[in-house]
């Protein structure tokens, strides 16, 4: 039984205003698995529908049609509904750490949201947020401090703490490290590869930058006409789908080209 | 010191902390010169330096800028931004006004110059299809929500060059867009940068977007320049540690070692 199934996925969006009866459709016939303590990536370009795959399966919105199975069981019940355990065990990281918390929350604070539910009592609860943060390399000393003051790696760092810490069995990364500089990306990708290492979790990595891919993910989707499609080898010489093929040639060279002059 | 823009001796403070200290740098007309370096480093607001919009309560406690030799002051240096230097930042969409047309935009930054009606639209139009816009007239009534980012940043780049400046900043002008488009807009400013001559200051911790554009490469650290070469030499022969961590990890993201 896979961790996360999706299956005959179609959805689609209203265009062009509330009132507006046109539908772009954004996903069609789409399917992706997802194994436990898995890694697996997904690219494509902006406007593919990743991030749409992601929403459905954070049960965020319901597909128009087909199934999202967790476990082998319905993601969301006949009313839409999520069930708390589920809620728990699938979190997401999204690309931009200050959107993503409240510039009035302390670091403590933000950490201890999906805490709460535990009910532990204060000081429990603080050792536990200390523990998270060393987790993820930062000093818990800091915990005091409101969220925001801390740089965008590091607020990204809090952000992998507070998705890990009701203990997922997913996590959703959602463009996790493409707005962090090159040396904060290398970091925070080694620390997701060990903790997964550790902890088991599995991840949906969402990317377009095929770059980050290799060596972080073990298997391989691209979006191509609104769907994942499987690619085994993203950096051989064998066929690719073209979204794959525009993906791998707008990867800038490493060196500098000759140029005269 | 001819012939260019030049900041020398740059020193910036913010509660008498020093978050930037003896930067000089050099843009030469139909260069483009990277400036490079972990974020915190103080490449933005070097940049922001040269165009005289340092965030409040930082302030400039040494350092001069010349214009092709002449000392600028103050009032001199507020009088470049837009007419001689223009600006282009990372997220376009938090540049443009989102209750406010592309075309109003447009006609705001013409009328700096006298331009107005029939001939401000017409230069608008013109701006934007120098950016790559197959039929710019059809964008001037569209608001900057209905354009993706790529669009976005396209339009900003019009919009620094509507009153033709000779040199350009960009910090991290393709960050936020994927690498498709990424390579787009890179490929764009490279044509600008030859057509009109453009020195062009390029702010950005991708090092494949220097290699890709850049002649020259600044790195920063810590608030100072650390070392400045000619882009191959910095590439092959990193001299200063921050620069050969730089290039490992980024030589790593192509499964490749730095050469030793």
């Amino acid at each position: 039984m896979s961790l996360l199934r999706m299956e005959g996925i179609h959805h689609a969006y209203r265009q062009g205003g509330l009132l507006a009866r046109r539908r772009l459709p954004v996903l069609e016939a789409a399917a992706l698995r997802i194994e436990a303590g898995e890694c697996v990536a997904l690219l494509g370009p902006t406007g593919s529908g990743k991030s749409t795959l992601g929403r459905l399966m954070l049960g965020l919105e319901a597909p128009d049609a087909g199934t999202v199975l967790f476990e082998g069981r319905p993601l969301r019940d006949a009313r839409g509904r999520v069930a708390p355990a589920d809620r728990r065990a699938i979190q997401a990281v999204f690309q931009d750490p200050f959107g993503a918390t409240s510039p009035r929350l302390s670091a403590f604070a933000v950490m201890a949201e999906p805490l709460l539910a535990a009910r532990l009592p204060r000081e429990a609860l603080r050792a536990r947020v200390a523990g998270l943060m060393r987790a993820v390399g930062l000093d818990p000393a800091v915990m005091d401090r409101l969220a925001h003051r801390m740089s965008g790696g590091q607020l990204q760092r809090l952000c992998i703490a507070r998705a890990l810490a009701p203990g997922p069995r997913l996590v959703l990364l959602d463009e996790a490290v493409n707005s962090l500089d090159l040396e904060t990306q290398a970091r925070i990708l080694a620390l997701l590869a060990r903790l997964r290492r550790e902890t088991g979790v599995a991840y949906l990595f969402v990317t377009h930058d095929l770059r980050l891919v290799r060596g972080f993910a073990g298997r391989c989707y691209v979006m191509q006409d609104r769907r994942p499609v499987e690619v085994a080898e993203p950096f051989g010489d064998g066929p690719l789908p073209p979204a794959m093929a525009a993906l791998r040639d707008a990867i800038l060279p490493a060196r500098p080209a000759w140029r005269p002059g | 010191m001819a012939g260019g823009l030049a900041l020398e001796g740059l020193r910036l403070e913010a509660g008498g902390r020093v978050l930037v200290d003896g930067v000089s740098l050099a843009l030469r007309r139909g260069e483009v010169l990277g400036l490079v370096g972990t974020s915190g480093g103080g490449k933005s607001l070097t940049a922001l330096a040269l165009l005289g919009l340092l965030p409040a309560g930082v302030r400039r406690a040494a350092g001069v800028l010349r214009l092709d030799g002449a000392v600028l002051d103050a009032a001199g240096q507020a009088a470049l931004r837009g007419r001689r230097i223009g600006f282009v930042q990372q997220a376009p969409r938090g540049g443009f006004n989102p209750l406010v047309s592309i075309g109003r935009h447009f006609r705001e930054t013409l009328a700096c110059d006298g331009l107005r009606g029939g001939a401000a639209t017409a230069r608008a139009e013109s701006l934007l299809r120098e950016v790559g816009f197959a039929e710019p007239a059809a964008l001037l009534g569209l608001y900057p929500s209905q354009l993706s980012g790529g669009m976005l940043q396209r339009a900003m780049l019009a919009l620094a060059l509507a009153r033709d400046p000779g040199f350009l900043l960009v910090d991290e002008p393709t960050t936020d867009l994927d690498l498709i488009v990424q390579a787009q807009i890179l490929g764009l400013l490279e044509r600008l940068v030859a057509r009109r001559g453009l020195g062009l200051l390029l702010v950005t911790h991708d090092l494949s977007v220097v290699a890709r554009l850049a002649g020259r490469v600044a790195v920063m650290q810590a608030g100072r320049v650390v070392e400045e070469q000619p882009v191959h030499d910095f590439f092959d022969a990193p001299r200063h540690p921050h620069s050969q961590n730089l290039l490992a990890t980024h030589f790593a993201l192509y499964g490749e070692a730095a050469p030793a």
